[in-house]
């Protein structure tokens, strides 16, 4: 498998259907770990992390994943199939520009990616659809207990597992939930509701967007604590919070359509005439509409959009994707253009994927 | 590494995307430019605060020199990328790095996965280890079917190494001290799962 056999095909997370999946669109954990005795990526020099990429990757291969598994060097990969990786959830934006010898692997199915030489030697990344954490992290777990067997990782009894930041040391582990919440933001609730989670130790950004401004109200929300709980408490300390913000926001939708239907069908029909008829969507505007009608669909409002079909337009709609689908590099302007017309041909049911 | 887009000097830690006019614009700048551009970050959390804040103290300039004899990374360096070179570094960095690391995490003392765990135990505790791996999972996805369909064989498992376990202590005790009692077999958690349930299977 290769960035251009992927597409036309979306990952297994996208495909919904997930636990709690009209709010929470993905569950994400990654374990950061590195090789005793080596440098990490970041002071190493090029010799030493050619050497760490090829042994990580050997090791890897030889889990019982390790026949799904694809590889991708990220020296020599053009710059337009990196950001599409980003896109796609599979790489971090630091590993798109970093520079040196990197690479990732990628499950067939895009739940799990493996970064070498990232900021860590190894970061092990799983996605799933919907609200399951401990399903993420099993993946990961099994993986680990590999390894472990082949390679030493750099551990202290004290500080647990070493990481070349020390906001992830001790599990390395970092899980986090992708929800969506509009009915928070529209009764203004939702600043309430970030307050509580940062004073829990969790934080919050949006996921398109500045700073916690979030375009289409995407949040994501990870613990910040990495040593002092163990794996288990770090996944079940997230889950509880989550939870609580899914009832919340859960109330606040039937709430809102109790008390103002018109306003907020209004919304859903406003942003649904626009995405089958616009000619020109930037990216910001796409994902206020889209994040409209998948609310509308959740709400019964609408039901001929597909909760797939959601998915993969917000995934499309992004400026790598629309380039790899047209086949070459377009300007702003004419992305928007043809993100317009890719919207509008899903929106009616035509040019669907798969 | 970025260097600031601004004042071209200090590393870019503060990394913006502005969508504007349609046209994406990616900024990188370091936190002091940010701060005179009047971004805040309520929310984010920066470790080059953490950094400054304690490299007021007098002592940490001097401490600011210390370098890791195996990278040969100096902590100052550290201050300023926000990034460790070695695994070794938390030892040679240990003064300097145990009250930022209190800060950001609270407790300091890993209680989770260690190295050499279940990986390398006993196939028998592998497959306990996966099995409740997996029932945890089912309950996730609400398939308390198939979830206690796993306790029950966790249950069995964990019996059968108990029994095993009793047998060879009661061998062990039987030679070494013939005139001891005979240890009493404790009741085992797989036992007391499978009376909380109480499903016929």
């Amino acid at each position: 498998m290769n960035v251009d056999d992927m597409v036309r095909t979306t990952g297994e997370w996208l495909k919904g259907g997930g636990p709690t999946g009209e709010i929470v669109i993905s569950s994400r954990a990654r374990l950061a770990r590195n090789l005793a005795g080596h440098r990490f990526p970041l002071s190493a020099s090029e010799e030493e992390r050619s050497e760490i990429t090829q042994l990580v990757s050997q090791s890897v291969a030889r889990t019982r994943v390790g026949d799904e598994l694809s590889y991708l060097d990220m020296v020599g990969l053009p710059a337009l199939d990196r950001r599409f990786l980003v896109e796609r959830h599979l790489i971090s934006r630091e590993h798109e520009e970093a520079e040196g010898a990197r690479s990732v692997l990628i499950r067939d199915d895009e739940t799990i990616s493996i970064m070498i030489n990232e900021e860590d030697h190894l970061r092990l990344q799983a996605l799933k659809s919907g609200l399951q954490l401990n399903s993420a992290y099993g993946l990961l777990e099994e993986i680990e207990d590999e390894l472990d067997g082949m390679v030493q990782f750099a551990f202290d009894e004290k500080l647990g597992y070493l990481t070349s930041c020390p906001t992830n040391v001790g599990t390395g582990l970092r899980v986090s939930v992708m929800v969506h919440l509009p009915a928070l933001a529209m009764t203004r609730h939702i600043e309430k509701a970030f307050r509580a989670i940062a004073k829990l130790n969790l934080a919050v950004r949006g996921l398109y967007g500045e700073g916690t401004e979030a375009h289409g109200d995407f949040y994501q929300i990870s613990n910040q604590i990495t040593i002092g709980r163990s794996e288990q408490e770090i996944l079940d300390d997230l889950r509880a919070v989550i939870d609580q913000i899914v009832d919340y926001e859960d109330s606040a939708r039937r709430t809102l359509l109790e008390r103002q239907p018109a306003k907020v069908q209004d919304r859903v029909w406003r942003s649904h005439a626009i995405l089958q008829n616009a000619r020109i969507l930037s990216s910001e505007e796409a994902m206020r509409h889209l994040s409209s009608i998948r609310l509308g669909l959740h709400l019964g409002i609408l039901s001929d959009v597909q909760l797939r079909t959601l998915n993969e337009m917000f995934i499309f709609s992004q400026p790598a994707h629309l380039q790899k689908l047209e086949g070459r590099e377009l300007v702003a302007a004419e992305r928007d253009i043809v993100r317009a017309t890719l919207l509008r041909d899903r929106m009616t049911g035509r040019g669907a994927h798969n | 590494m970025f260097i600031c887009e601004i004042c071209k000097k200090n590393p870019a830690t503060v990394h913006l995307t502005d969508i504007h006019n349609n046209e994406k614009k990616e900024l990188h700048i370091c936190q002091s430019c940010a701060e005179k551009k009047g971004i805040s970050f309520q929310h984010s959390f920066s470790l080059q605060d953490l950094l400054k804040g304690l490299s007021k103290k007098q002592e940490d300039r001097q401490a600011a020199d210390v370098v890791c004899p195996q990278c040969g990374l100096s902590y100052r360096t550290f201050q300023s990328r926000g990034r460790l070179g070695c695994p070794n570094d938390y030892r040679a960095f240990a003064e300097q790095l145990e009250p930022m690391l209190e800060r950001i995490h609270g407790k300091v003392q890993h209680v989770g996965k260690a190295p050499g765990g279940p990986g390398t135990a006993g196939e028998q505790q592998q497959e306990v280890a996966a099995l409740t791996r997996q029932m945890r999972q089912a309950v996730e996805s609400e398939d308390y079917e198939r979830a206690a369909e796993l306790r029950d064989r966790i249950g069995d498992l964990k019996r059968d190494a108990q029994a095993e376990g009793d047998k060879q202590a009661q061998e062990r005790a039987q030679a070494q001290a013939p005139a001891r009692e005979e240890p009493q077999a404790e009741q085992s958690d797989a036992q007391e799962a499978d009376e909380e349930s109480g499903d016929e299977r």
